[in-house]
């Protein structure tokens, strides 16, 4: 045994607790374990759902979402055309997983313990790479292009928190890299491997394997999971207790409840629930040091600095979450949709910012551009689907309100969700205000419709890639009297660029998300019909750049978003942070890179000398 | 009797000569916690059924709606079956019925006024639990008696379902505040939660206090009994788990100069079962009794516990760790569990120390020294006055209280002696003390519901005396198993340094320490203490800073050693049995009764005075059992909830070694009568 094992610290909480075990719910998981048998290997999403093209015509396939698989996409062959000069021809294969895969860098006193304490492990190179990435552009496209040289060695299942202590135990103690991974849909780099460690081993933590439901207290509205659940599995088993978190990322269906505390994530619903950082109420941490847990349940405390404020946001560079408390709420009895018309963006975000100064938020508003309003049209299918939205708007705007533009109009998308009453109070409320600013109400079926494309959309990107075309969404946080400048801007910028590098076919398009007192969400899609010869990635992430002035409202920091950090935090936050990584994680364990950029990176051989 | 004994049992007050009218007299009890309102029972079974503890549990085992319902049901059947009332007019009534018995039984009951009264004052906020010793039934009903007749609201009591079984008595000890506990609901883990919950609104939302054993059972061989966890942690939890600020423990001894039960406790011991409680058989007990005189009973409230000191001073118990997650969801940790089994040890060690000797608990151990040093031809009634002072000063000097009217000393040994004349008499001109032998006849008893062989009755006649007798031992072996051991470890050494003793104590006290309840954490108190009393008795001398010897003129050293030999031999005895008969095979605890018992028959029929007869009982061979697997001298394994046992073969045999060491260094034969061989053999 190495002396720093010997004078190895202490891991035990101080707290000693014994749970019923009784009352722990076991969670059967739509994800399996082998996530390869579901999900899509270099693409977004399942398998069995996506784009494909048969006797010219584009269809969604499978039956998860409420979009029929057997109605075709009548316009949207038109609308890639139009936009991106680009014929849609028929093609339904899937590409197929490599077979080959770098070779694993083992390391054995890691090993041995492992098999030891009898964790469950894997060095298959499936398994090795469904775990190297996330869901950047750059990390599709890697992988698209056999690309990675460096993908992880071991991929562990812990099953809780204890076999958890353990393997941070062995990892400081043999040292290797311990990656924390959830539901692998970060876009921000997080949990790719640096490609250029070659000295240690680098372990996949998956937490998939722990997400039970270790209690539930109803009368507190209190629940208490594992971090590893699925987004999915928490609401259905809340659900059949008649509760709800409410936290809905747009990722929902594959993100991890210890991915969104690592990342300070949002949802859509946060009017109503609140984000991450408010439904949290404790989060246990298992570090290099020991376990770091607030040991209180209070609803509010005054105890010095917030260290959840620590984790929540730490992108695994500082331990592994493995049990978070959360608040959850009765399931509403009204869920009601609805939808609002504005002539252009200006007047939307307007009626948005009124809203927001009046505290009348329903559950989720979201504003569309125009861009993507034209978008959704083109996802409409034959009589079904996001069908009449354009012939009743047409007519509408023709015939009744003169002066609306279908260039330019906006649309609204409203989620209500409450008792009937304040339902309809507010529902009023929000029309009411909506006609002040030119708006009107488009119906509920536009309104729902319009929250099914986000989650269709996640899947155009794999389809965009097969025709030459890079897209990748980006977003950020903005005061609300720079909000419609920001929207101009940031197309500006783009139109810009795209003109310098002689891109002819690109789609610019905005959305105004979630609103706050003080400023709004704002998240772009951006997309471009390449030239073969150039590394598209690396352009759209230079025009992003370009057009980006800070750090994003909720897709955090990673490795390719490090560069807006400094300036975000300060010099001095820097370095504060970097206390913190030193207590918290001596030898570098969790280095997965995040956060910092190289050259403010910790020099642990420094400190490891100094020990 | 030293000025302390008696300047303590002058707060002691006859029960009876208050002539308590139960029908009439005003019972207005203060509890032990103030609510705005009380609580009634039905409110406390309310609260069972609703809580979440519950529901999340029905939840997770039910399999659909229907399903549910049907357990929703169960639980309100068995909730039935627990759950205590509280009836004035039962209470009356069934203290009415009490207060006669009592006066037709005893001679008086003697309750400590000073102790029940300085609990009443201390009354107000917080919750009571009340741990009474268990040495007969009527501990359960003068605890009632008492309460009534002091006006503290009879608290809530966990009681056996033997009682529940009973028509008509079970419901109405129920209106008294009785509720029912099934004895091996550990199996059952429905049952088990549900009664949990109960215990938990018993002790946070009611009001009233609680009370049950915690030996859980009445001892049989009137000796302390490891006390028993389970229904302490129940009660403790919402503690631990800092759902109430404080909770105050209440030991409590109750001393019988005669148990109601005495004979059916010998029976036991010997292996004939006792009869299943029914009213009828209840009765017809009663009636029995009816012309006997059981003397004196001694109630006292020792001093409480407070578990904020008690875990203040003590541990490092962190009740706020509970507090981060509903406490409904957590149980109790090792620790926690470990901090109540020594507060178990304590509470049992409180109610040793005031259990009251009487005279003839002296009387008994005077005889058993006589006899097995040969002088009982020699124990005449004179001697027996001698004996009986020196021993009151062995005992006061060792700590305990002792209750014998020395200046009518002649009178209280009489009474004494006639009231136990069943086994002791007066006889002849020499007025020489004399045991009697029994006259039993067991033919006609069902040999299939023994728990060890059927003894043949010249057998039975020797040991039934002889085990009554040693009834009367026990009780005070609390306080001379720890100088036994350590006169044990002297004898044949010249001096020995505290520690090397210490250490020989140390082993004794590990073979014997489920038939005395030798707490590990207790045995340096009790040896420092022991040793301190001892050199104060002069029975032992130091020799210097470090060392020790023994007074080899003190004449307690043979009384002292004749307190532990029946329990030497009776050990030495089943495992020579165990180590011989049992070899090579895989056995379980009833065959080492048989085995044993047939040997030890045997042997006493030799009428060479080897074997002890107390060494028949079945309780002694239990707890030596339970002491060799723990020691790792036997191998346990459990197939369908029955103990096999196998010998671990080497380690035994050094087992048997040192008690035939043991038992050679004592220079006693034990006849107690002239045996007749019977024809038979
Ligand atoms: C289509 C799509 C839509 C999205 N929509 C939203 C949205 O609406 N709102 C939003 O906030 N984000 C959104 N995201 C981003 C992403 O889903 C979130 O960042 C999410 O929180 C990541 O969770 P995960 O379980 O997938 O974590 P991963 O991607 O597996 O990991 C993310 C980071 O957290 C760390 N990590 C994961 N689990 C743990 C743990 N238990 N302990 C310590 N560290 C851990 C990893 O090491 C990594 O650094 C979206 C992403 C996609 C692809």
């Amino acid at each position: 045994m190495s002396d720093a094992s010997t004078k190895s610290v202490n891991f035990d909480t101080n707290m000693p607790k014994n749970l019923d075990q009784k009352l722990i719910r076991n969670v059967q998981s739509v994800i399996p374990k082998r996530r390869q048998q579901l999900l899509q290997w270099d693409g977004w999403g399942y398998k069995d759902s996506g784009f494909y093209t048969v006797a010219e015509k584009v269809y969604f396939s499978g039956d998860r979402y409420p979009i029929s698989a057997k109605a075709p996409l009548v316009a949207f062959r038109e609308w890639v055309r139009t936009n991106f000069g680009i014929e849609i021809v028929d093609d339904s294969t899937k590409s197929k997983m490599p077979t080959k895969f770098p070779d694993p860098i083992i390391n054995e006193e890691f090993f041995e313990g492992i098999k030891k304490y009898r964790i469950d492990h894997s060095i298959h190179g499936e398994d090795r790479l469904f775990r190297c990435h996330g869901q950047t552009l750059a990390d599709i496209h890697n992988l698209r292009n056999g690309k990675f040289t460096r993908i992880p060695d071991i991929v562990l299942w812990p099953v809780n928190h204890d076999e958890v202590v353990n393997i941070v135990k062995l990892a400081n103690e043999a040292n290797v890299i311990l990656i924390p991974f959830g539901g692998g849909t970060n876009v921000t780099g997080a949990v790719t491997c640096p490609q250029d460690e070659y000295e240690r081993c680098i372990v996949i933590l998956d937490t998939s394997q722990m997400n039970r439901m270790l209690w539930l207290d109803k009368e507190n509205l209190l629940a208490c999971f594992e971090s590893g659940i699925v987004g999915q599995d928490l609401e259905r088993v809340l659900n059949k207790e008649g509760l709800t978190m409410g936290h809905e990322p747009d990722s929902y269906e594959f993100s991890t409840l210890g991915g969104w505390v690592a990342t300070r994530a949002s949802g859509m619903k946060k009017n109503v629930y609140g984000n991450i950082e408010d439904l949290v109420v404790r989060v246990k941490m298992v570090t290099s040091k020991g376990v770091l847990e607030r040991n209180i349940s209070a609803p509010r405390v005054s105890c010095g600095p917030d260290f959840n404020q620590i984790i929540l946001g730490s992108e695994g560079t500082l331990g592994v979450v493995t049990e978070v408390m959360v608040k959850v709420r009765p399931l509403p009895p009204v869920k009601r949709y609805g939808s609002l018309v504005f002539p252009d963006l200006s007047s939307g975000i307007k009626c948005l910012r009124e809203i927001a100064k009046r505290r009348c938020q329903p559950a989720s508003i979201r504003l569309m551009d125009n861009e993507q309003f034209a978008f959704g049209q083109a996802l409409k299918t034959e009589g079904g689907f996001f069908s009449h939205i354009g012939e009743k708007l047409k007519k509408f705007a023709l015939t009744t309100i003169k002066g609306f533009d279908l260039e330019k109009l906006t649309v609204a998308t409203l989620l209500f969700e409450g008792e009937k009453e304040d339902v309809d109070r507010q529902e009023k409320l929000i029309f009411e205000i909506a006609g002040r600013h030119g708006g009107f109400s488009a119906g509920a079926t536009n309104g729902q419709k319009g929250y099914v494309l986000t989650f269709v959309i996640a899947y155009i990107r794999d389809l965009a890639l097969d025709y030459g075309i890079v897209a990748e969404s980006f977003e950020t946080s903005v005061p609300w009297d720079k909000c419609e400048k920001l929207c101009y801007n940031v197309k500006a910028v783009v139109n810009e660029e795209c003109i310098k590098r002689g891109i002819r076919f690109f789609l610019i398009s905005c959305r105004v998300t979630q609103t706050y007192d003080a400023g709004a969400c704002v998240y772009f899609y951006f997309g471009f019909r390449h030239n073969l010869k150039d590394d598209p990635v690396h352009t759209y992430e230079e025009i992003e750049n370009k057009a980006r002035g800070s750090i994003s409202h909720h897709h955090g920091v990673g490795k390719i978003r490090a560069k807006w950090y400094k300036q975000s935090v300060s010099n001095l936050g820097v370095s504060l942070y970097k206390s913190a990584k030193i207590e918290l994680d001596p030898k570098n364990v969790f280095a997965n890179r995040n956060l910092l950029e190289p050259e403010d990176e910790v020099d642990f051989k420094q400190i490891s000398a100094k020990l | 009797m030293s000025e302390k004994s008696q300047e303590y049992l002058k707060d002691y007050k006859n029960l009876l000569d208050k002539n308590i009218n139960f029908m009439l007299q005003p019972y207005n009890p203060i509890v032990p916690i103030k609510k705005g309102r009380r609580p009634t029972p039905a409110e406390v079974k309310l609260r069972v059924l609703q809580s979440q503890k519950l529901n999340r549990y029905l939840d997770d085992v039910s399999k659909n709606k229907e399903d549910r319902q049907k357990k929703v049901f169960e639980m309100l059947q068995i909730l039935t079956e627990i759950a205590f009332q509280r009836k004035i007019l039962v209470i009356r009534t069934l203290g009415s019925v009490l207060s006669k018995l009592l006066n037709q039984l005893y001679t008086s009951v003697l309750i400590n006024e000073r102790s029940i009264n300085s609990l009443k004052a201390s009354f107000g906020n917080q919750q009571v639990i009340y741990l009474p010793s268990h040495r007969s039934y009527a501990d359960f009903m003068l605890m009632s008696v008492v309460c009534f007749c002091y006006n503290v609201e009879i608290p809530a009591i966990a009681a056996g379902m033997d009682f529940h079984g009973m028509m008509g008595i079970g419901e109405a000890l129920r209106k008294t505040g009785a509720f029912f506990m099934r004895r091996k609901f550990g199996e059952n883990d429905f049952y088990w939660r549900l009664f949990r919950e109960y215990m938990h609104e018993v002790i946070t939302f009611n009001d009233q206090g609680l009370e049950f054993f915690i030996e859980g059972t009445r001892s049989r061989s009137c000796k302390a009994l490891t006390p028993k966890t389970g229904l302490l942690s129940m009660a403790l939890e919402p503690y631990f788990m800092g759902e109430i600020h404080n909770l105050k423990i209440v030991p409590i001894s109750i001393s019988y100069e005669k148990p109601l039960e005495e004979q059916l406790f010998v029976y036991e011991l010997l292996g004939i079962p006792k009869p299943k409680e029914s009213t009828l058989g209840f009765f017809k007990a009663i009636t029995n009794l009816k012309n006997q005189n059981l003397g004196k009973i001694y109630f006292d409230f020792c001093e409480p516990i407070t578990l904020n000191e008690y875990y203040g001073e003590k541990s490092k118990l962190n009740r706020f760790a509970h507090a981060s997650e509903p406490s409904f969801v957590q149980t109790l940790d090792p620790y926690e569990l470990n901090l109540i089994t020594e507060l178990g040890h304590d509470v049992v060690r409180k109610q040793q120390e005031k259990i009251v000797i009487m005279s003839f608990n002296l009387i008994a151990l005077i005889y058993n020294e006589a006899t097995f040093t040969g002088n009982v031809k020699n124990l005449t009634f004179w001697e027996l006055e001698r004996k009986v002072l020196e021993l009151i000063h062995l005992f006061e000097g060792l700590g305990a209280i002792v209750a014998v009217d020395t200046k009518n000393l002649e009178k209280d040994i009489k009474e004494t002696i006639l009231i136990h004349q069943n086994i002791l008499q007066v006889k002849g001109s020499n007025s020489n003390l004399k045991m009697i032998r029994s006259n039993v006849d067991l033919s006609n008893i069902n040999a299939s519901k023994l728990k060890g062989i059927a003894l043949c009755d010249e057998v039975m006649n020797v040991a039934i005396p002889v085990v009554s007798l040693q009834l009367y031992c026990n009780p005070t072996l609390f306080w001379l198993v720890e100088p036994s051991f350590i006169i044990l470890s002297l004898l044949e050494e010249n001096e020995i340094s505290i520690k090397d003793l210490k250490e020989n104590v140390g082993k004794l006290r590990q073979i014997f320490i489920h038939e005395f309840v030798l707490y590990p954490g207790f045995s340096d108190d009790d040896f420092n203490q022991t040793l301190d009393n001892m050199i104060s008795l002069e029975i032992l001398h130091k020799t210097n800073h470090e060392t020790i010897e023994l007074n080899s003129n003190s004449k307690y050293i043979n009384l002292l050693l004749s307190a532990i030999a029946p329990f030497i031999n009776s050990y030495l005895n089943t495992s020579r049995v165990i180590f011989k008969n049992l070899q090579d095979k895989t056995f379980v605890e009833k065959d080492v009764f048989i085995a044993a018992q047939t040997y030890l028959e045997e042997e006493i029929l030799k009428g060479l005075g080897n074997v002890h007869p107390y060494s028949l009982c079945l309780d002694s061979i239990s707890l030596l059992i339970f002491s060799l697997c723990n020691a790792g001298f036997l191998l346990k394994q459990k197939k369908d909830c029955v103990n096999h046992y196998t010998i671990n073969f080497d380690n035994l045999s050094s087992f048997v070694e040192i008690l035939d060491n043991l038992n050679s260094k004592l220079p006693f034969e034990y006849n107690y009568f002239d045996v007749k061989k019977p024809s038979k053999l």
